[in-house]
């Protein structure tokens, strides 16, 4: 075997080091213009809810409150958001609870199908939402239920159902059974080791499978575009519809406002649950 | 807790029930409208093929499906291709577990927001004298204003940026639970940073970008608000078309073009699966 | 190289002084150590003790606070595992899943740019080296756990690595396969003549196996010596009680004798081999193996621990008995044949042993 000689092999070693270093600059760059390049949109709607002007120049003449004053002046967003908060809260409820129990079914028991069953649970997720838009449309007009906000909600359940039932699924996988079984030789009911054993476990996936919910339910708009005449319109149709005939900064003082909703929410939810869990919230 | 066949029933009873009401229900009777007619603004409910022979004899169907599939194909690919290294820089140059989820937030934010804003964000951007074409002016890039709104380019930029996180997750989430291991035992073996990553972590990491890549391609498919907002009438894709036809009243067009829609969905997700099932796991 | 003196192609290994930490844990503190060439060394210790950060020092995957490592004298500095004369077999293996046995362990060879035909050949006789002929086309999924550990010692044999580091590469097998491994694992090394770096938390392993032991705690390097030396006379309480059963008795020097030295213990006196640094007055621990305690119900005097015995246990070829000799609890394990008179819980019974066979360790 022959020895390497010092000095080619420190001559390697110094281009291997300086390679890395690129590497390395480079890869963080990729990060940073990554970053960037996601948080771009949202920073700029907030600079242009400031603007002094109407049309879309950058930078911004002078700065204003102006789009702040008119879309306070503008009740049909008002009347839309808390319609939208509403509909997502009784969605979130309603969810939260079937998605619980088939959970709980799919993890804690087996049967001839369960992976079918599975599949055809989770499958709203991948269907393309303008088609189940207009089926729902033609769903409900059969029924004569237009109007008002049940059937959107009703609509809204079937599309966070799959989100809520994927993330408790996975919570209720990473429990130790034994504990259940611990409780049950102890004496407890089934509702009890439910309530006392199960649901404290799993509490951070109830938060995070309720504020996934939540903002799915906030952000649907072909869903929902058929069930709504006007007057019951949710807030992101709302601004669809606004969009598609005026684009000044009102939409912008609006998207400012909901960015800083959402921020609240995630804090609300950070220190409602661990920090770690928030990977779980992210589809698979 | 193991649970009996009866109390596996009751608990799934409430959602099966939704699903069936809701969902399969609707769906039917959606697609069934395919089997009409609609003649002079209205809807005959006789049962005959002649939508279904109209949809596939009419050559603008095809130039539907076909923008529809090449802008989730370009789209899904720049969502991996810049979704990638983004994951890879994470995972590998960040260090600590607070400052990588910190990062990863950062990256999965607009995610919160709606997607109406998102959007708009990226009309304000795009626009002629934005933010987009004065820095390129002033870099010497461009000497006019380029056109990105209202035209594919439009459509495209801002659907990379809201699929991007679909794309970076799933990679990102495979490459951590490589076993760290293998890099060592490729390095140990005489590997370079090259050969390291082209032999073990690109080839273990696979799985990751199919799976972003479902995802993106779907959601690329089925986007709606993006292009009606931002393509100004000139990028016709399925939903658009789904979306038109029930707004003329056309229900029986909106469902064969909802059903393409549909089948080309589920091809892709069967595909992409089964091509997922084949890849090797760590 | 000569092609008959097995132990040319084994490098020395030299670790310096090195100290790892991580944040405000430190890993591994001023740990020296030299490996001979060729020799099959052992790093013992309880999970924690800082043996797989050594070893991961040594194949340089770790970036190191102080103190440097020398292969064959050469330093190695900041040189990255795919520059340096070692192979590793990983704990948990780390075999390329998506690679069959194959071009798992032609990958080293690979990286080398060998053609075809060489890599062809080398990695046939790793595969008979470790008694896989045959298996080459198969997937790494479809193999069983010890065909697995032959393929990662195969993998890393066939770059012909002057120094082997091993991570308890046998962990993960069953009793059985682990007892054949170690005799193959021993027999490779004579073949081969490699230098061994075997890290284990198996005191058995590293005793049958090794030429010589280090035993850690705590980051540090405790004690280095051949399994029987490190048997015979532990260093401190913590070896003693680390390798093999040991009686520990805590005390105060009473006096020297030629050879020996006489300890009070809890109003008991007691004898063990004069190491040389005790000095009358001085705090001291006898250590005494359980097997070289005899038990005599008739003797009693000097040197004898009188008392009951609180339990016994059958094991085979011998029997174990717990003695309560006032506050000090001593064991003793006799031989077995038929026909051994055998104690009851609560006979009384004198506990002695030649003071020979007994040594005195330091307390830490």
């Amino acid at each position: 075997m022959s020895t390497p000689t010092p000095d080619r092999e420190t001559a390697i070693e110094t281009h291997e080091r300086r390679a890395e270093a690129l590497r390395s600059g480079l890869l963080r760059t990729t990060l940073a213009l990554g970053v960037g390049f996601m948080l771009l949109p949202l920073v700029i709607v907030v600079v242009y809810s400031f603007s002094s002007v109407a049309y879309g120049v950058f930078p911004p003449p002078g700065l204003s409150w102006r789009w702040y004053a008119h879309l306070f002046e503008q009740t049909a967003f008002r009347g839309a958001f808390v319609r939208s908060v509403v509909i997502a809260s009784v969605a979130v409820v309603i969810s939260l609870g079937v998605g619980l129990l088939c959970a709980l079914a799919l993890v804690r028991s087996d049967f001839r199908g369960k992976e079918a069953l599975r599949g055809f649970l989770l499958s709203p997720i991948v269907i393309p939402k303008i088609v189940l838009g207009v089926g729902w449309f033609i769903f409900f007009a059969r029924l004569g239920m237009q109007g008002g906000v049940v059937p959107i909600t009703l609509a809204h359940v079937i599309v966070v159902l799959p989100f809520v039932i994927n993330v408790l699924a996975a919570n209720l996988v990473g429990l130790d059974a034994s504990l259940e079984e611990a409780a049950q030789d102890l004496g407890a009911s089934s509702g009890k080791v439910l309530w006392h054993i199960v649901l404290p476990q799993i509490r951070s996936g109830l938060v995070i499978s309720a504020l996934l919910a939540f903002i799915v339910s906030f952000d649907q708009v072909e869903s929902s575009i058929f069930l709504t005449r006007g007057e019951n319109n949710t807030l992101p149709i709302e601004m669809f519809l606004y969009m598609e005939k005026w684009q000044d900064p009102t939409i912008a003082a609006l998207s400012a406002l909901l960015i800083l909703f959402a921020a609240v929410m995630v804090g609300i939810a950070v220190v409602a649950s661990r920090g770690s869990e928030w990977r779980r919230m992210l589809p698979r | 807790m193991r649970l009996t066949g009866r109390t596996t029933l009751w608990l799934l009873a409430p959602a099966l029930v939704l699903m069936a009401v809701l969902y399969v229900i609707p769906l039917g009777v959606y697609l069934i409208n395919g089997f009409h007619e609609f003649r002079d603004g209205r809807i005959l409910s006789v049962w005959t093929l002649r939508t279904y022979a109209a949809y596939f004899t009419d050559p603008f169907s095809y130039r539907v499906i076909g923008t529809s599939l090449r802008l989730s194909l370009v789209v899904t690919l720049l969502a991996i291709v810049i979704g990638y290294p983004v994951a890879y820089a994470l995972h590998t140059r960040v260090k600590g577990a607070a400052a990588k989820t910190a990062i990863a937030l950062l990256l999965f934010s607009p995610l919160l927001v709606s997607v109406v804003v998102r959007t708009y964000g990226w009309l304000i951007l795009l626009a002629g004298q934005g933010l987009v074409n004065t820095t390129l002016r002033a870099l010497g890039v461009i000497s006019e204003p380029i056109s990105l709104l209202f035209n594919m380019r439009g459509v495209v930029i801002s659907l990379t940026h809201i699929l991007l996180p679909f794309a970076i997750f799933p990679i990102y989430s495979v490459m951590g639970r490589l076993d760290p291991s293998l890099k060592e035992a490729a390095r140990d073996l005489g590997a370079g940073w090259r050969d390291t990553f082209l032999h073990v972590t690109l080839p273990l990491t696979m799985p990751g970008v199919v799976a972003g890549a479902l995802i993106c391609f779907t959601l690329a498919l089925s986007a709606f608000v993006t292009p009606q907002l931002l393509g100004g009438g000139r990028v016709q894709v399925l939903p658009l078309a789904v979306y038109n036809s029930t707004v003329e009243i056309n229900w029986p067009g909106g469902a064969v073009a909802g059903l393409s829609l549909l089948i080309i969905s589920m091809a892709a997700v069967r595909a992409l699966n089964a091509l997922l099932r084949r890849l090797p796991t760590a | 190289m000569t092609e008959h003196d097995p132990r040319a192609h084994g490098a020395h290994v030299e670790i310096r002084n090195i100290t790892k930490r991580y944040g405000a844990v430190v890993a591994v503190e001023a740990v020296s150590l030299a490996i001979q060439g060729g020799e099959f060394f052992s790093l013992l210790g309880p999970s924690g003790c800082g043996k797989t950060t050594t070893l991961r020092v040594i194949g340089g995957f770790e970036v190191i606070d102080d103190g440097d490592v020398y292969i064959d004298g050469q330093a190695m500095g900041k040189t990255p595992p795919n520059r340096r004369a070692t192979n590793m077999v990983f704990q948990r293996l780390a075999l390329f899943p998506h690679y069959s046995v194959y071009d798992n362990v032609a990958f080293g060879l690979r990286m080398q740019r060998l053609p075809d035909r060489e890599i062809r050949q080398r990695v046939g006789e790793a595969l008979d080296l470790v008694q896989l002929t045959g298996l080459d086309r198969r997937r790494i999924t479809e193999i069983s756990g010890g065909q697995q550990q032959r393929v990662a010692l195969a993998r890393a044999l066939v770059n012909r690595p002057r120094v082997l580091l091993l991570d308890e590469p046998l962990s993960a097998l069953d009793l059985k396969l682990r007892l054949q491994m170690q005799e193959e694992l021993k027999r490779l090394q004579r073949e081969l003549g490699t230098t061994f770096i075997y890290v284990t938390h198996d005191q058995g392993e590293a005793l049958a196996m090794s030429d010589r032991v280090g035993v850690m705690n705590g980051g540090r390097l405790l004690q280095v010596g051949p399994p029987l030396e490190i048997y015979e006379r532990p260093a401190n309480r913590f070896v003693a009680n680390f390798i093999g059963d040991a009686n520990l008795v805590d005390g105060v020097v009473e006096s020297l004798e030629q050879d020996a030295i006489v300890l009070r213990a809890d109003g008991a006196r007691v004898r063990a081999q004069r190491q040389g640094w005790e000095r009358p007055g001085q705090a001291a621990t006898v250590c005494v193996r359980p097997e070289r305690v005899h038990l005599d119900p008739g003797r009693a005097g000097d040197g004898v621990l009188r008392g009951r015995i609180e339990d016994r246990a059958f094991s085979g070829y011998v029997v174990k008995y717990r003695l309560a000799a006032g506050p000090l609890r001593v064991q003793a394990a006799v031989p077995y044949t038929r026909g051994t008179p055998l104690y009851e819980v609560g006979d009384e019974v004198g506990a002695w042993w030649d003071a020979r066979q007994a040594v005195t360790v330091t307390a830490e």
